[in-house]
């Protein structure tokens, strides 16, 4: 891993981002870019895929939002060649979740140049944009409080629950290619940059970036002492949680509203699915089927298979979890599905001592086993 | 203390090659075990998705018991192993969610053990006689 501190030569933060960006792009490293953009409106930044580098303009990689989460973007663009490097600009949870789709073959990781910015915490969208409209700027803002320590919500607003009990504000260069670090970084004066060392003698064989070595020695010890608050606040939502869920009447209790729009899944970067099996014609039943079921019953609940949808997402994606929370974005309903896949996936990853996002290079426990292994987890005992 | 009417709806998912088969041979050599289990047929128990196990926990069946092949035999080479992990899995998740992870029992039974296919139902059958009806089969809210 190679670092370096650049001292902001232009007007700001941004204007010194966006030049990097620039060369980049016109360097043979990448022929795109994708990166967190204002949208017309004003209000919302949304990831645009840029060929142009005067359409950098208006570009924020901090912006503290995440109206879709940009792994799911960058399937669509990678699941086969692309034919050309692209060079994303993602936050910590989104560059986990490529790591776990690269391991269903869902991204190709050879067509990208991963760049991960630390994550100070986001707003929801509509919060994020009454915020602009209110005359905020909530990226500014947060990153100047990002030097001092943990950074606090606008006084009128809070972060997404995801983000209060994210253990991930910042990655090493371990599974992206360059890290643009902001905690404890003087981002008036700075631009603090680290890369992997086949990344940075890429850089700076082509001048895009000169790597100095100097360190930021008050980043890593934010970021642990960050990790660890977090990690305090995510053991206490999820206990508190899991005594809420651990029961029949607690699961009915969490799913009473749910609108069975699927936009959970829909907007999860994991579900990668083309086709959901709750979407094919597996669930496709008959007129006869459900009144069946209604007369074994005596009564069921319409649409039928509330419970079990869940309950299968869970099974077939929650190792995965990376804990985004988009899916609590995406709930019309305010059902913290959040919550429910981190409490439950983290009693299943401790299991399989599986962490997703950590590294390419350990497989989905899904697709592999040991020998001898979960005899009584599977319920085996007792032959 | 248990209800004498209570039998247990056990639903079994079996292998081909394995228990479907040892469970033919529990038949044709007249050994006895309860007649509450009905047994949907699977090439393999590597091709179980638990979609399935779910479907009948949550319809109401008081167990469901997954047969394959003992590790080393499976035809398929190692679906029965990847099933061991898909249970572990299903059964962490339930346990979290506070249902009855004894309602789901993974066994291997070779095509040569009908004695202990049998032996294996009513062993669960007594289990599940202990635990009683699964509270499921009276939601209506699922
Ligand atoms: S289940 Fe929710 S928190 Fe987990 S990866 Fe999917 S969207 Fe993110
Ligand atoms: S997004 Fe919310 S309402 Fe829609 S299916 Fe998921 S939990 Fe239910
Ligand atoms: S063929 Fe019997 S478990 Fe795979």
């Amino acid at each position: 891993m190679k670092t370096t501190v650049v001292d902001l030569s232009a007007d700001n933060f941004n204007s010194e981002v966006e030049a990097f960006l620039t060369r980049l792009l016109a360097s043979d490293l990448v022929g795109s870019l994708l990166v967190p953009k204002r949208t017309t409106g004003g209000d919302n930044y949304v990831h645009a895929l840029i060929k142009n580098p005067a359409l950098l303009a208006d570009t924020d990689i901090g912006a503290p939002v995440m109206p879709v989460q940009a792994a799911r973007i960058i399937s669509n663009l990678t699941f086969r060649d692309p034919g050309e490097k692209i060079g994303v600009v993602v936050r910590p949870c989104e560059a986990r979740a490529l790591v776990e789709l690269a391991k269903f073959k869902q991204i190709t990781r050879e067509s990208l140049v991963i760049i991960a910015v630390d994550c100070l915490g986001t707003y929801e969208p509509k919060v994020f944009s009454g915020l602009v409209k209110a005359g905020r700027n909530p990226a500014l803002d947060l990153r100047k409080q990002a030097q001092a320590g943990a950074c606090r919500a606008d006084a009128e607003a809070s972060f997404r629950a995801a983000c209060e009990i994210c253990e991930y504000p910042a990655l090493d260069t371990s599974v992206v290619d360059i890290v643009v670090g902001i905690w404890g970084v003087d981002t008036e004066k700075q631009l603090y940059i680290e890369a992997s060392d086949v990344m940075a003698e890429a850089l700076s064989s082509r001048s895009v970036l000169t790597f100095n070595e100097q360190k930021n020695p008050r980043r890593q010890e934010l970021v642990a002492t960050i990790k660890g608050e977090r990690i305090k606040a995510r053991d206490q939502v999820l206990g508190d949680f899991r005594s809420r869920v651990n029961s029949i009447k607690g699961i009915q209790e969490l799913l009473s509203t749910c609108l069975r729009c699927h936009n959970c899944m829909i907007n999860c970067p994991i579900c990668y699915c083309r086709e959901c099996v709750f979407r094919s014609p597996t669930f496709e039943h008959t007129p006869d089927q459900y009144l069946g079921w209604a007369k074994d019953k005596g009564a069921i609940r319409m649409p039928a298979n509330t419970v079990m949808f869940h309950l299968t997402r869970l099974n077939h994606m929650v190792i995965s979890c990376i804990g985004c929370g988009m899916c609590d974005t995406a709930c019309p309903s305010d059902i913290p599905v959040m919550s429910l896949f981190r409490t439950v996936g983290d009693k299943a990853q401790k299991m399989m001592a599986y962490e997703p996002g950590r590294s390419y290079d350990e497989p989905a426990p899904a697709t592999t086993f040991r020998d001898s292994e979960l005899v009584t987890e599977a319920g085996m005992s007792g032959h | 203390m248990s209800d004498s009417k209570f039998e247990p709806r056990i639903v079994g998912f079996l292998c081909h090659w394995c228990t479907y088969t040892g469970a033919d041979l529990a038949g044709t050599t007249r050994q006895q075990y309860p007649a509450g289990i009905r047994i949907i047929h699977l090439m393999c128990s590597g091709a179980i998705d638990v979609v399935y196990v779910l479907k009948s926990l949550l319809d109401g069946a008081d167990g469901v018991l997954i047969g394959g092949c003992h590790p080393g035999d499976c035809h398929y080479q190692t679906g029965n192993l990847k099933a061991r992990r898909r249970i572990a899995l299903l059964r962490s998740v339930m346990e979290t969610l506070g249902l009855d992870q004894e309602r789901v029992w993974l066994r291997w039974i070779s095509a040569s053990e009908g004695r202990l296919f049998a032996q294996t139902v009513r062993e669960y059958d007594g289990a599940l006689q202990s635990r009683g009806q699964n509270p499921l089969a009276d939601e209506w809210d699922l």
